[in-house]
């Protein structure tokens, strides 16, 4: 508590936060951008204002992109701040009741996967392909604007599946994490990211045990179902002698690396354990440009890249996916002008906010198509989900792959 | 509540808001040590005809207004003093106008200052004015405050740029004042008057700026200087030659090492002082102004470092840039002053306010913009500390007790707003003081706008 007091002293209000909050350059709204949060979970915190409904809504218009931390001058914590308002206000008010049972089957990761498989059987059901694009959409109204909007499309076979196929060998030895969304819908960039290692002489193994990492329930502030994640994900990618874990998910990787370590502060066996994961855990991006990765083939293809938000602040990883991106594509790499801000996407954000992620999302999509390129690459699938929504919206072509996906048609290249 | 009742049948529900949290993060701005203050009501205007509505209402119900841009001022001039309600003008951002015949733009008042400038870059133009929240701070805002920032020396402040004004006083009868002509002398200076005026006449709704051509090339220096004298003749010395630089900004050693503390770019912590200076203009003449700068730091005992190209002119420039935040880091709250002299008395002010420093055993780190003695000297300080805090208010009076003996003034940029109501006496005079509240009156009889504010 005190600590998050000398947090909330070192605000100065001075508002610097507006000029970089993708929701506040949508809605001008003091109680959505970092400087109105920070007051409005300090002035709950002291009992000034009640746990209410509706603030706890305003808490939650984030789509924790932290540009606002970045932009700081004071060095606020905002995302420790917000999460310990969600914290609290998830103690006090309770999670919603979707929410709620959503991470209850999160925390029983057989169940989840059970869910998702089934998902996959059914999901020709409610939802039509669409032709072209990677994604379907809905068959009826069950989300807003349902006609227009791409949603993932679950694969038949996971990735854990395929890789059991595709076991290899190597001088040495990695754990894939590939996340809930890799594992389940961008199965393909999953085996582009095994394909990319194996390449590199390093031994692929995709535990068979996989789920979700946690971070969806600890951004709600349901941090014991978060907790119970972050225990099963542990043991499992600790449980072997493997020299890194890999990650090509944004936030996976932030999990891996730094949220386990925060989250188990209060805990000293998990503590250890997450220091000693965070320690081996590696972005794909990161890893290929520690090691030295073998050059491909250049494609004669226009990319233009997204930085993740989480991938770009959180792990400082911005460098090596453009390092790898010029190494496929030489000249045809060209920025657009802010590469760094938010999608719009922000995992759940997307379903619970549709209109505001789907403005945010806009934006993007308009300084991709200025830059001319062919191809957006990136390196986290849910800004792959966001970006091709929002692409598709603008009826632009451009496709959307991560930087792995690239890498590894550069090598299939003769 | 019958009249906001009322006035959301005016605007419509979606652009009035009276829930707790919406009005609780309207009860503060960036200024420090002020109470926060909650509104009845936040409204957002979409129009001008919404805003002169508004007046109209509040002249009906006597319920006072309090505009609003991104509440970035450093007064206390957007807290909602009296229960009222306050004005956001951050909707009505527009630019309405880049006129490259005749130099000018015509902004709403929500328009970011930083946003007009991207906007007549392109043109090779600039709108000169630039506060340190130029990427946040509104037009509208930067009017009614009349800001300053780094440029002021060469350049001038909000003030030289403003040629007309759209603004609906507080009768509600919506006037335009000036235009886009250079000359200008029909009846008072009523532009000019509504600059600086703190939301207190009239709310801005349109303004008419001047652009100017984007200087082509700039010098900077870095010179660091073992006594404040010597730094404070350096500075006089300059203008004196007949060089007037872009910006002439000086560190305090208390600055210095907090900077170097936080950021570790290789500042000298003994020194007393830091100069930074830059000219710019066409090559010939900043080539010119270069060596004379140069010529007189070095003559001062400045021990001077060139930025020879865009990227060490970054450099120099970080460590400037990083005053503010480094000393922000160091204590839960910082009170930014604007205490300013005749550029002369800026080594008598430094030394002022080091025995004020001393005297009340407060941590003050003075930076600035010397070249127009404007000095930001910023108590470090913890406002839950009440023992301390009562210090700090006393410190503060007489940093502007000293300012004014000085020939100095009570605010260089910041305004008067709230949170110094209480000293403006002292610049002003009663009858001063007693001229002011007649010319509000002659603008808003009813006391609607802004009440409580520079009075």
């Amino acid at each position: 508590m005190i600590e998050i007091q000398q947090e909330f002293l070192k605000c100065m209000r001075c508002g610097n936060c507006q000029a970089v909050c993708p929701i506040y350059k949508e809605t001008k709204m003091e109680a959505e951008v970092a400087r109105g949060k920070i007051q409005l979970i300090k002035g709950v915190t002291e009992g000034v204002l009640k746990p209410t409904e509706y603030l706890a809504e305003k808490i939650a218009t984030c789509l924790t992109c932290l540009a606002c931390q970045e932009n700081c001058p004071s060095g606020v914590n905002y995302e420790k701040i917000l999460l310990y308002g969600r914290d609290y206000l998830a103690k006090e008010n309770g999670l919603p009741p979707v929410k709620k049972a959503i991470f209850k089957v999160l925390r029983k990761p057989r169940l989840f996967n059970f869910g998702l498989k089934m998902a996959s059987r059914f999901q020709g059901l409610a939802m039509k392909k669409v032709k072209g694009r990677s994604g379907r959409k809905l068959r009826f109204g069950l989300l807003e604007d349902h006609e227009n909007r791409l949603l993932p499309e679950f694969s038949k076979e996971t990735l854990v599946e395929k890789a059991r196929s595709k076991q290899t060998s190597g001088k040495e030895k990695l754990l894939y994490f590939p996340g809930c969304m890799i594992n389940n819908v961008y199965v393909n960039v999953g085996e582009a990211v095994i394909d990319v290692l194996k390449h590199n002489g390093a031994q692929v193994v995709v535990p068979e045990k996989q789920s979700c990492c946690g971070t969806p329930a600890r951004v709600h502030g349901d941090i014991e179902s978060a907790k119970s994640l972050g225990r099963y994900v542990i043991d499992t990618y600790l449980a072997t002698d493997a020299d890194y874990v890999i990650t090509s998910c944004s936030t996976c990787g932030v999990t891996l690396r730094q949220g386990y370590v925060e989250l188990f502060t209060d805990e000293p066996e998990y503590l250890e354990k997450a220091k000693k994961l965070a320690e081996k855990t590696r972005d794909i991006n990161e890893y290929l440009v520690e090691k030295g990765f073998i050059r491909p083939k250049k494609l004669n293809l226009k990319v233009t890249y997204h930085d993740p938000c989480h991938l770009n602040r959180k792990l400082k990883v911005n460098k090596q996916p453009r390092e790898i991106l010029k190494a496929v594509l030489g000249g045809n790499f060209r920025e657009m002008k802010k590469p760094a801000t938010c999608c719009g996407g922000a995992g759940s954000f997307s379903l619970t906010h549709y209109p505001l992620s789907k403005a945010i999302g806009r934006k993007k999509a308009l300084d991709i198509i200025e830059t001319g390129a062919e191809v957006v690459a990136t390196s986290c699938p849910g800004c792959m989900l966001q970006l091709n929504d929002a692409l598709a919206k603008q009826g632009s072509n451009i496709r959307v792959f991560h930087v792995a996906e690239l890498l590894a048609e550069g090598y299939k290249e003769k | 509540m019958e009249a906001l009742a009322k006035l959301e049948k005016i605007l419509g529900s979606a652009k009035i808001k009276t829930q707790t949290e919406e009005l609780f993060v309207y009860g503060y701005d960036a200024t420090a040590g002020l109470k926060n203050q909650m509104p009845l009501a936040v409204v957002f205007p979409e129009s001008t005809e919404e805003v002169v509505e508004i007046v109209k209402w509040a002249n009906e119900y006597k319920i006072p207004l309090y505009p609003r841009g991104s509440g970035t001022n450093l007064s206390g001039g957007t807290i909602p003093a009296a229960k009222g309600v306050v004005v956001e003008l951050n909707r009505l951002n527009k630019i309405l106008e880049i006129d490259l015949d005749n130099l000018t733009a015509t902004v709403e008042p929500g328009v970011i200052i930083n946003d007009l400038n991207e906007a007549v870059k392109p043109y090779g133009l600039i709108y000169p004015p630039d506060p340190g929240t130029v990427t946040t701070a509104t037009m509208g805002g930067s009017v009614a405050e009349c800001s300053g920032g780094l440029r002021g020396l060469k350049y001038g402040v909000t003030k030289h740029y403003i040629m007309g004004i759209e603004a609906v006083i507080g009768t509600g009868e919506l006037l335009k004042f000036g235009g886009k002509t250079v000359k200008n002398v029909t009846g008072y200076d009523l532009p000019a008057l509504m600059v600086g005026s703190e939301g207190t006449l009239g709310i801005i709704t349109k303004i008419i700026v001047k652009l100017i051509p984007a200087p082509v090339a700039k010098k900077s220096f870095l010179a660091v200087f073992n006594s404040i004298d010597d730094a404070g003749n350096a500075i006089a010395e300059i203008i004196k030659n007949r060089v007037i630089p872009a910006t002439l900004e000086i560190m305090d050693q208390t600055t210095i090492r907090t900077v170097e503390k936080f950021k570790n770019i290789g500042l000298p912590v003994n020194a007393q002082a830091i100069l930074l200076v830059e000219s710019d203009g066409y090559p010939e003449q900043v080539e010119m102004e270069a060596k004379i700068i140069r010529q007189v730091l070095e003559k001062n005992r400045g021990e001077v470092s060139e930025a020879k190209n865009d990227e060490e002119r970054e450099k120099l420039w970080e460590a400037r840039r990083a005053a503010l935040p480094a000393l922000a880091q160091v204590s839960p709250t910082t009170v930014l002053e604007d205490a300013t002299v005749p550029r002369s008395q800026v080594p008598a002010m430094l030394k002022k306010l080091k025995e004020i420093s001393e005297k009340y055993n407060l941590i003050i780190g003075t930076f600035g913009h010397a070249g127009d003695g404007n000095l930001h000297p910023t108590i470090l300080t913890d406002e839950t500390n009440r023992e301390e805090w009562q210090r700090v208010e006393k410190a503060v009076e007489e940093i502007f007790k000293a300012a004014l003996e000085l020939g100095g003034t009570l605010s260089g940029e910041h305004g008067i707003g709230m949170a110094k109501n209480r000293f403006l006496l002292w610049e002003m005079g009663e009858a001063g003081v007693n001229l002011l509240k007649r010319l509000k009156l002659a603008f808003d009889p009813n006391n609607i706008l802004n009440p409580g504010k520079m009075a």
